[in-house]
Formats: C-alpha cells, structure tokens, sequence
C-alpha cells in the first residue's frame, strides 16, 4: 500500500510537470522505479527465504516448487540489479531535464566506454534468463503432472510453451554472444526486431504461465472441498502475479524517452511480486499439506488392507479418528511456521477418506481382468 | 448482513478483482507496446496523440490498481494476508 501510494503521488507530480512544462525531470522517474523495483526485489526475496526455510523442514515438498524457488530467487536479484542500472544511468546522464527527442536513440554499450553499466546489464540479463528458465521448467512439469493426473492432452497449450521458450532464446543470442567481447548489444539499431520479438516471446510466456494457473485453478475450484477451493484461490492470484511480472520485465525502464512511456508498467513490480509472492508460498504449502494428509490416508487404509480389516466400518472408522489426530496436530504446527490455515475439518478430512477408498476400489477393479487373464 | 449476503458480496468482490485485474494486465502490456513503438520511430509519439495516449493511460491503470485492486486484495483474499503477520506487513509495504 505505501509504495504503490508513493509512487502514484511522485507519478503525479511529473505528470504535471510534464503537462505544464513540456519536460520532467528524470529523478521522477528514478524515484518511481527504485521504489517499485527495490521494493520487489525485497518481497521476492522475502518470499524466497521463507519458502526456503519451509524446504529446509520440510525436505520431501515438490521439486517443481523449488524451480519457483529459484526463478523467485533470481527475479529479486535480477529487479535489484535493474532499480541500480538506472540509478547508474542517472548518474551518466548528462542532461536531467528530459524533453521531447526528435532522434531515436541507440546506445552502444561497452565496457570501455560505460564500465559498471556494461557489467550490471550483462548481470541482469543473465539473471533475467536464469528466472525465466526456472518459472519456464517449473510451470511445464507442474502442468505435465496435471495433465497426467487427469488424463488429458492440451496440444494448444504445449505449442504455445515452446514457442514462447524458442522465440525468447532465438531473441537473445544475439546479445548472449556479444558479453565476452565486453559489448552489450541488446539495444543496437541493427537488433531491432530480435528486441521486438524478446517482447513479444516474454509477454506471450507471461500470458502461457498465466492460463496453466487459471486452468488448475477453476480445476480446483470446481472439487466441493474447501482446501481445494483455497489452493485454486491461491493458484489464481499465481496467475496474476506472473503475468504481470513477466510483461514487467520487458519495460526496459533505464530508457529516457519522451513521453515516459514504460514508467506506467515499471511503477507496479512491487504489487506484481506481491501477489505472486503470497500466492505461490500459499499454494505451495496447502498442496503439500493436502498431499501429506491424503498420503497418510493412503498409507493407513493400505495396511488395513493387507491385514483384510479395510471392510469393516469399524477399522474404518478407526483411521479416520488416527488422521483426523494426526492431521489436526500438523495443520496446528503448520499455521504456528508459516500462518496459513488449512481445512482440517472431519468432514474434509472424511471426504478425502471416502476418494482415497473409492479411488483403490477403482484400481482394485482395473487390475482384477488383468489377473484373470494372465491366469488363463 | 445475513450470512448469504456476505457470500454474495465476497462473490462479487472476487468477480470484480477478477475483471480489474486484467484491466490492469491489459494496460500494462499497451504500455510496454507503446514503449516499444519508440524503437521504430520516436516522432510518432512526440505529439498530441502520444500525449494524451499516455495520459490516459496513466489516469486509468493508477485509477484500477488503487481503487480497486488495492482495496478488494485484502477482502478477497483476507485468509492468506491476514493470517500470517509477514503477509500482513508486506501488503502494508507494497
């Protein structure tokens, strides 16, 4: 709430200045940015320490949330980095007063001539690349594993991951091959369109992250279960935040230009990390604590079965009292780490029981044909 | 308020936050456009059209995030921000 605030009122002041005096002054906008930005990167990596402390403990959560982790680790570092290039390009910057610019211009970056800038550009980049490459990795497998749990084929979808992933490579070589001569060459005249397409690739990969978190979303919200509801309600609000993030990447925000076009984009990184904070830490933890809970049910109901007692409502009932001790016990030690609530009520946790033993009726029926026919 | 009312109001909160959020997505993408559009050619935007494209553009995203995604956030999603005292102080920050 401060920061957006802040940045809506410094916003404000250059818009007038801008309005009435035909030029601003470039501290505005640096001032917009270095709150924006600075202030993600402290959530993100807030976030990241949290959800790092909770693996710690917690060693068996999913691989895929450790994907997040990192893109979360290297997205705070990466938005740092880039609320420093632009104060760095203040500083550089002769003229403070921005004013219309009939010229386009290109800036040829080297080391020779920009030094700390060329060294902060390439550190960004390669950071940026790193976050994109895990969100990308972890956001595949998560939807892999949807797919598969639910027997579906999006082709759509997959042509849609892959070719964001290729246009955003294809569009980078060009400056990836540059850094070891000491040459950033990102903004050249000559690699207009490969910049045109990076635009495009992250905003489309934004748009791809976003719909793989709707779709489990509404896919979760649609099971009557509380906590299924929750983890969709969280699932959503992952959506938003990397949508957002994504398309906030590309505001190149170090470009003076005239009208500021970009500040508008680069002024909301702290409310973009916020939610995509809160809702992947929210997500991941109730998933796996409906996992481990669901894991437990299994686990009893499995022995039970071995032992031939599953059938009587009796041992039935008496699972469901050791879950319902168990579960209470870990949701009670779960919200004392971390402050979320999960559903472990007796009618959610009876309700996992009763899928848990329909689902192992289901499999017990599939896999009885397959015994007849290898006896015949 | 009865209890159904609650819900419905809770219900119309998330549809709103739903909508106003990707009002707000929408602008942020068209600023990035625009921004972009100063690659090819500067002049272009150096105008009246320029000025007040990026006026109101300004007036309806800061408009959206801080009369409606702001406030409804909490609401919508009071159990995640309000139950852990981190939450809580980064959405004061943000």
């Amino acid at each position: 709430m401060i920061a957006q605030l802040s940045v809506t009122v410094i916003f404000a002041v250059m818009v007038f200045e801008f309005v009435f005096f035909n030029s601003f002054h470039s501290i505005f906008k640096v001032v917009i940015i270095a709150v924006s930005y600075f202030e993600a990167s402290f959530i993100l990596c807030a976030m990241g320490y949290k959800l790092f402390s909770w693996f710690r403990v917690n060693p068996r959560g999913s691989k895929t949330m450790l994907f997040y982790l990192l893109s979360m680790v290297f997205a705070s570092f990466s938005l740092g980095l880039s609320g420093l290039v632009v104060f760095n390009g203040l500083i550089l910057n002769d003229s403070l007063l921005i004013q219309p610019n009939k010229n386009v211009v290109f800036p040829v970056i080297t080391f020779e001539s920009f030094g700390v800038l060329f060294t902060l550009l390439s550190i960004t980049l390669i950071s940026y690349i790193s976050a994109y490459l895990s969100i990308w990795i972890g956001t595949v497998s998560l939807f892999r594993t949807y797919l598969k749990t639910r027997n579906l084929h999006k082709k759509k979808i997959w042509i849609l991951a892959f070719a964001s992933l290729f246009s955003y490579l294809t569009a980078i070589v060009p400056t990836l091959i540059f850094i070891p001569s000491k040459q950033f060459v990102f903004d050249d005249q000559s690699l207009l369109y490969f910049r045109i397409l990076f635009k495009i690739s992250v905003i489309s990969s934004g748009i791809f992250f976003g719909i793989i978190f709707i779709v489990m979303s509404n896919s979760m919200t649609s099971i009557k279960r509380k906590s299924s509801a929750m983890i969709g309600k969280y699932s959503r609000m992952s959506a938003y935040g990397i949508t957002t993030l994504a398309i906030i990447t590309v505001s190149q925000p170090y470009v003076l230009s005239y009208p500021p076009f970009g500040i508008i984009s680069s002024s909301f990184g702290a409310l973009a990390s916020f939610i995509i904070a809160i809702g992947f830490y929210s997500m991941a933890i109730s998933a796996s604590q409906e996992a481990h809970i669901r894991h437990l049910i299994a686990k009893e109901l499995k022995e039970a079965d071995l032992i031939g007692k599953l059938g009587t409502a009796h041992r039935v009932k008496e699972i469901e009292k050791k879950v319902m001790d168990i579960s209470k016990e870990k949701t009670n030690a779960l919200k004392d780490q971390t402050g979320i609530e999960y559903d472990d009520s007796d009618e959610a946790i009876k309700n996992h029981l009763d899928e848990i033993i329909k689902e192992m009726q289901q499999q017990r029926q599939q896999q009885q044909p397959l015994k007849k026919n290898k006896g015949t | 308020m009865n209890s159904d009312m609650l819900k419905l109001a809770n219900h119309n909160n998330k549809h709103v936050f739903d909508s106003m959020f990707l009002i707000l997505i929408c602008f942020i993408g068209l600023d990035v456009v625009v921004s972009t559009v100063f690659d090819l050619s500067d002049e272009k935007l150096n105008t009246i059209f320029g000025l007040v494209l990026f006026l109101s553009m300004a007036c309806i995203t800061f408009a959206v995030a801080n009369g409606f995604v702001l406030p409804t956030l909490k609401t919508v999603y009071k159990k995640a921000i309000g139950q852990s005292a981190l939450f809580a102080v980064l959405y004061k920050t943000c």
